[in-house]
């Protein structure tokens, strides 16, 4: 609040000065109207918007006057009596303009009604303080002013504020200036209340901050670079607006009427309405400046009437003028006016030691007529060779010239051709000029060729976006190009700009020389001539833009070609113009495409090398080190990332690694669509892309599409990229490139280089030079391979550490290879118990929960029984007494976690059953022979002693072959081969690797256990052998009793300390030189049963028998298995002879077992 | 209206623009429209000290005044 409203009693405010005030007449003030007041509104005010206000303010606050209100402003201003009037007006604004404050309007709210009051307050306070001077001048003169302003200066300047203090005085100078000029009496602001503004200024001044020091450097900047002039009406503005509207018309009618001041009068209307008279100054108040700013002199710029001066001072009319302006025409060569300085007009003589008068003469000699039909030149102009030169230039460069021109359409295709209406040089021949001109026109068709083909590329890549998705999609449809190709095109482009830059660089220096402005080092030695820019370009470029051309042209013609076939060679093929190639839509594979592109680009680098053409060579590996930068970058992100997984149903531990990357198109690696949690992943999964056409496009089967440089690698960066993919899923990503940085394929080259020049000791040379296929292959090789090691390293590690792959390993091979004895010794024993009294033993139930048992009663947790599922698949006819056949089906399924199913598939489990098929096939067949007891007992039964000696020779020879077999198996197959492959194992470094050995010891283990193709005859012949163990077993019961016994059966009871009634009856059957220690070790049983005490039975039963054959038969029967066991015996040695005789690995393991065999004659 | 009064008003502008840039340059804090309110003041024979100090308060008023508004809640 201002002091008066608060005390009642006016506070003049202190000056700046402090020099004291006279005590304000103010004080006689007669009190505001508040007494006349009504009594406060504010208790109707509503008692939140009361509650919230601060209580001081609402204590004072002068109560409403909404009532009583006078009825004008005038009524409660102050009787200032010394007041003048002349200032009155401006109160309302000054407030405004600083107070924020706005003069109140009737029917406002209760907001307003304080503001109202502000108002007044203000209004007084205002009133009362201007008014107590009034017109009193203190009477500063411009001398004090000039002291303080000086004093400011110069304070300013201790303050190290120097650009301030310069820009004050600048300022208050120009000022001064400024006013003394105004010598007008009615000026606005006059000379005499020039200190007075000051001293008003200097009143409100505040010590320089940051900003006002920026001020003062913007406002000396200002001083130094006025701002231009704004744009002023012109004719083309004009002429462009709708006839007769817009202001710049206004004044057209009225002068055409004739009146010579109707503008100036518009003019001066035009202003009169803009500023307002009411005031004494037009700037007064708000929104004034602008209409005066606008009205500027020296903005305004007045349209002159030219009328009559245009044509009195256009200089194009004056004769001078023309005489220069044709005199400069015929300076200018390309225009129909030049005139050559040689006189060609064809009366000179021949002369040999004058070039210039070949052409000429030649052209006389030839006669006009004749002249006119050489191809070529038919218009008789000549120019310099160096314009010549500057035309080829702009020629090669692809923009119009005088030399050559493009001919579309031809019949071999597009071109330039030497143009028809070229002029000519006089130093040479028709012949000879258009012999070199259709030279360059041969490399500007190139070039040209090859500007369209990148033109039709970046149109497309244009058209069709290259969001993720879409750009494949397009790709696939041919309508846009791969990717790879795209970064060609960019390649061949900045090819192309090198070209045009050069071209321009050396018109650019020849214009330069000509001109005399040489530059040190540049133009030394600069020969314009045709012959010397042919010879420069072929130094700079070689042949690159031919070699491109033929590159992208095959390219092109192979990706748009609906057949596989190498493109074909015909004519119109040949000529058909690339960008019409580019524009077709493509049929060919991306990554095809891509691959071959590549291939060709490198085979073209090792051919040009190979010709000893090293600048063509290292412009196409530029090209190619640009375009493969797309596959590099894949190749990158394939290490870094692997593929994508992305498995649903396995679970929220195998979510990892799927962010949308997809493996592309055009990469040369093939997602088959398998998902991670498939077994068959790894190895089906992703796999290389199939292509089969070499670079030349020859047939090649089992060729993949892979770019010839990775070929070498390609194996580990499949692997490696799955590698990192599978621990993306395992979420055991780490930085698999950690401390190494993925360079580009550029950089790569440029490092090769340079330390290859450091090798060769010619110093590192910079940019980009050809590389060998071979030695590429090798750089790509040991730049990715750490790559790929590090994550089939890591993976590595995590399957051995963190899947536990050595114990699933022992526990696989436990089971299958039988390794573990005792264990897998009493489940087949159960097996083979079953059998033996023909109980159904296949059932699912038993066999599961017969295996669960065994592995629980060990005392050494060596295989999770969950993890172990039996079953039967057999035929159940078929009868187990009758064939080992019958095992066939028993399957044992062994479920390894992932990621370990990739090397323990379906497939592999397949294998190892087999083999452990064979192996209980074999311990079945010599379960039986060993239950066979030949005793003395036997003898008392009357019969003939060599009769039963033919059942033991007979039985002998059967434990014979199938020990020795078993024997071999066990031993010199399993043991040595499991051994042989645990030791590889442990030096294995990717998976892919553990893999492969894996399936190579699976194989070998198969082949050894005969269980192949290539050897079922011999494994039929030992299924026989096996068979004929069991019927011999028949006969022999048939013929003796069951007289057999197996001790190994004893197993089974140590198993379980609870023996069954059903066990105790089979005990009781036995006889076996066991049986009384095992009598004795269980005389503690407190097992009651009656039969316990009952006498050992006889160790053959007649009535066991089931066979009813006659006695006599036996022998025969005897004679025949002897006979056919020998036959079977002999052709399977012969068979393994055979192997071992062979030069393969296995020849070893099979001479084992030959040589053993070899006991079957003596 | 005639040439001779546009001179006087583009003098007039130009006068109250160089004033301004020394307003500008000695931190007054004055904009353009209250410089020629006040400058037309002091022409009209307001006392120089006075119209400042009368601005200082009116100044200091407003600073009060937005001070009151968000306690109040507006």
């Amino acid at each position: 609040m201002f002091p008066s409203s608060s005390s009642g009693a006016l506070q003049r405010p202190k000056s700046r000065t402090s020099h004291t005030r006279p005590p304000s007449s103010s004080s006689l003030r007669p009190s505001s109207s508040a007494p006349i007041r009504p009594s406060s509104s504010a208790s109707v005010r509503p008692p939140s918007s009361a509650s919230t206000r601060p209580p001081s303010s609402a204590s004072r606050r002068p109560p409403s006057s909404a009532s009583t209100r006078p009825t004008s402003r005038t009524t409660i201003r102050p009787t200032s009596r010394q007041a003048s009037s002349r200032l009155i007006p401006f109160y309302p604004t000054l407030i405004t303009q600083v107070l924020g404050l706005h003069e109140h309007v009737e029917g406002g709210d209760e907001q307003t009604e304080e503001d109202e009051v502000r108002w007044r307050n203000a209004m007084e306070f205002v009133s009362e303080s201007l008014s107590g001077h009034g017109t009193k001048s203190v009477g500063v003169d411009m001398d004090v002013m000039d002291k303080q302003i000086r004093g400011h200066a110069q304070k300013a300047r201790i303050n190290m504020r120097d650009k301030w203090a310069e820009a004050l005085e600048v300022a208050y100078s120009k000022l001064k200036e400024h006013v003394k000029c105004q010598k007008d009496l009615d000026t606005e602001v006059k000379m005499a209340r020039l200190p007075d503004h000051l001293q008003f200024l200097l009143m409100l001044s505040t010590p320089p901050t940051s900003q006002m020091l920026a001020n003062a450097s913007t406002y000396l900047e200002r001083l130094k670079h006025p701002p231009p002039p704004p744009a002023t009406l012109t004719w083309k503005e004009i002429i462009q607006d709708e006839p007769f509207e817009g202001d710049h018309w206004a004044g057209i009618f009225d002068e055409e009427e004739g009146s010579e001041d109707s503008e100036l009068s518009d003019w001066g209307e035009e202003r009169d309405r803009d500023i307002d008279t009411d005031t004494d100054f037009g700037f007064g108040l708000r929104g004034r400046g602008e209409s005066v700013s606008s009205l500027d002199p020296e903005e305004v710029h007045p349209i002159p009437n030219h009328k009559n001066l245009e044509e009195e001072r256009d200089p194009r009319r004056s004769w001078a003028h023309r005489q220069g302006v044709e005199e400069m025409k015929e300076g200018q060569y390309w225009r129909d006016e030049w005139v050559s300085d040689v006189d060609s007009r064809g009366e000179r003589v021949f002369d040999i030691g004058d070039s210039s008068t070949l052409g000429p003469a030649m052209r006389r000699v030839l006669g006009e007529g004749l002249g006119a039909k050489i191809d070529g030149v038919v218009r008789e102009r000549y120019i310099n060779e160096v314009d010549a030169v500057r035309e080829i230039l702009i020629g090669l460069q692809g923009r119009k010239n005088l030399l050559i021109e493009w001919q579309s359409g031809g019949q071999q295709g597009s071109m330039f051709i030497p143009s028809p209406t070229s002029p000519r040089l006089v130093h040479l021949t028709l012949g000879s000029q258009h012999s070199i001109i259709s030279s360059f026109a041969r490399i500007a068709t190139t070039v040209q060729h090859l500007r369209k083909f990148v033109e039709v590329v970046f149109e497309l890549s244009r058209v069709y976006p290259t969001t993720k998705g879409a750009g494949e999609r397009y790709a696939k449809s041919g309508r846009r190009h791969t990717k790879t190709l795209e970064a060609y095109a960019e390649a061949v482009d900045v090819e192309l700009r090198t070209f045009d830059s050069w071209c321009a660089g050396r018109e650019e220096q020849m214009l330069r020389a000509s001109f005399g402005v040489v530059p040190e080092g540049e133009g030394k030695g600069l020969v314009a001539s045709l012959l010397s820019l042919e010879k420069a370009l072929r130094d700079e470029f070689g042949e690159v833009f031919g070699v491109l051309l033929d590159v992208t042209r095959r390219v092109m013609l192979r990706a748009t070609s609906r057949s596989p076939l190498p493109p074909s060679s015909s004519t119109t093929a040949q000529t058909t113009d690339l960008y019409v190639l580019a524009s077709l839509p493509t049929q060919q594979p991306p990554s095809h495409q891509t691959t071959y592109l590549l291939n060709v680009l490198l085979g073209c680098v090792s051919e040009n090398m190979s010709m000893g053409d090293g600048r063509t060579a290292d412009g196409v590996m530029r090209v190619f080190g640009r375009s493969v930068e797309v596959v590099w970058g894949w190749v990158g992100e394939w290490l870094w990332g692997g593929m994508e997984v992305s498995e649903p149903g396995l679970g929220p531990g195998f979510t990892g690694g799927g962010d949308g990357r997809g493996v592309d198109e055009e990469f040369f690696v093939e997602d088959n669509g398998f998902g991670i949690g498939d077994p068959e992943f790894w190895v089906e999964g992703l796999t290389l892309r199939g292509g089969d056409w070499d670079v030349y496009g020859r047939k090649e089967k089992g060729k993949k599409s892979v770019p010839v440089f990775l070929e070498g690698v390609a194996e580990d960066l499949l692997s490696g990229g799955k590698s990192m993919g599978l621990l993306r899923a395992l979420e055991l990503v780490g930085g698999v490139g950690e401390g190494r940085v993925w360079v580009s394929f550029q950089e790569l080259l440029v490092r090769s280089c340079e330390e290859g020049g450091k090798v060769r000791g010619d110093g590192p040379r910079s940019g980009i030079s050809s590389v060998s296929p071979d030695a590429l292959s090798r750089l790509v090789f040991d730049e990715l391979l750490p790559y790929c090691q590090t994550a089939q390293g890591r993976l590595t590690r995590v399957l051995c550490e963190e899947c536990e792959m050595w114990r699933h390993l022992g526990a696989i091979e436990d089971i299958y290879l039988m390794r573990r004895g005792d264990e897998m010794s009493h489940f087949v024993d159960t097996l083979f118990a079953k059998m033996d009294t023909r109980q159904h033993w296949s059932d699912f139930h038993f066999l599961n929960s017969t295996f669960t048992d065994i592995v629980q009663s060990s005392t050494k947790k060596w295989v999770e029984p969950s993890l172990v599922r039996l079953s039967y698949r057999g035929n159940k006819d078929s009868s187990i007494t009758r064939t080992v056949k019958a095992i066939d089906g028993l399957a044992i399924e062994y479920a390894a976690p992932f990621p370990l199913t990739y090397l323990f598939g379906g497939r592999a489990i397949g294998i190892y059953n087999s083999i452990l098929v064979f192996l209980v096939q074999m311990r079945r067949a010599k379960s039986v022979l060993d239950r066979i007891l030949v005793r003395g007992a036997i003898g008392g039964m009357g019969r003939e002693g060599s009769e039963l000696k033919m059942f033991y020779a007979m039985r002998s020879k059967l434990s014979w072959f199938i020990n020795t077999l078993l024997d071999f198996v066990v031993t010199n197959v399993l043991h040595t081969q499991v051994l042989r492959f645990h030791e590889g194992l442990r030096k294995a470094k990717s998976l892919d690797e553990m893999i492969q050995l894996h399936d190579d010891h699976l194989e070998k283990l198969q082949g050894r256990c005969l269980l192949q193709d290539h050897t079922s005859a011999l494994d039929r012949a030992v299924q026989s052998v096996l068979d004929m163990s069991l019927y011999f077993s028949d006969c022999f019961v048939a013929f003796a009793g069951d007289t057999t016994h197996d001790i190994s059966r004893v197993s089974l009871v140590m198993t379980r300390r609870h023996r069954s009634r059903h066990q105790r009856r089979q005990r009781k059957n036995i006889i076996g030189f066991s049986q009384s220690l095992l009598e004795l070790g269980d005389d503690d049983d407190s097992d009651s049963d009656s039969e316990h005490d009952d006498a050992p039975e006889p160790s053959f039963s007649l009535g066991a028998s089931s066979i009813s054959l006659a006695e006599e038969d036996f022998f025969v029967r005897l004679d025949k298995m002897g006979s056919e066991l020998d036959g079977l015996v002999r052709f399977v040695r012969r068979g393994v002879e055979s192997l071992a005789g062979g030069t393969n690995e296995a020849a070893q393991a099979f001479g084992v077992l030959a040589f053993a065999l070899e006991d079957w004659d003596r | 209206m005639s040439s001779r009064e546009a001179d006087r008003l583009s003098a007039a502008q130009q006068t109250l623009d160089l004033l301004h840039d020394i307003s500008q340059l000695l931190g007054t804090q004055l904009d353009k429209e209250t410089l020629a309110t006040c400058v037309s003041m002091i022409e009209s024979g307001a006392n120089p000290e006075a119209l400042a100090a009368v601005i200082q308060e009116l100044r200091r008023e407003r600073t009060s005044i937005n001070a009151q508004s968000p306690a109040n809640g507006r």
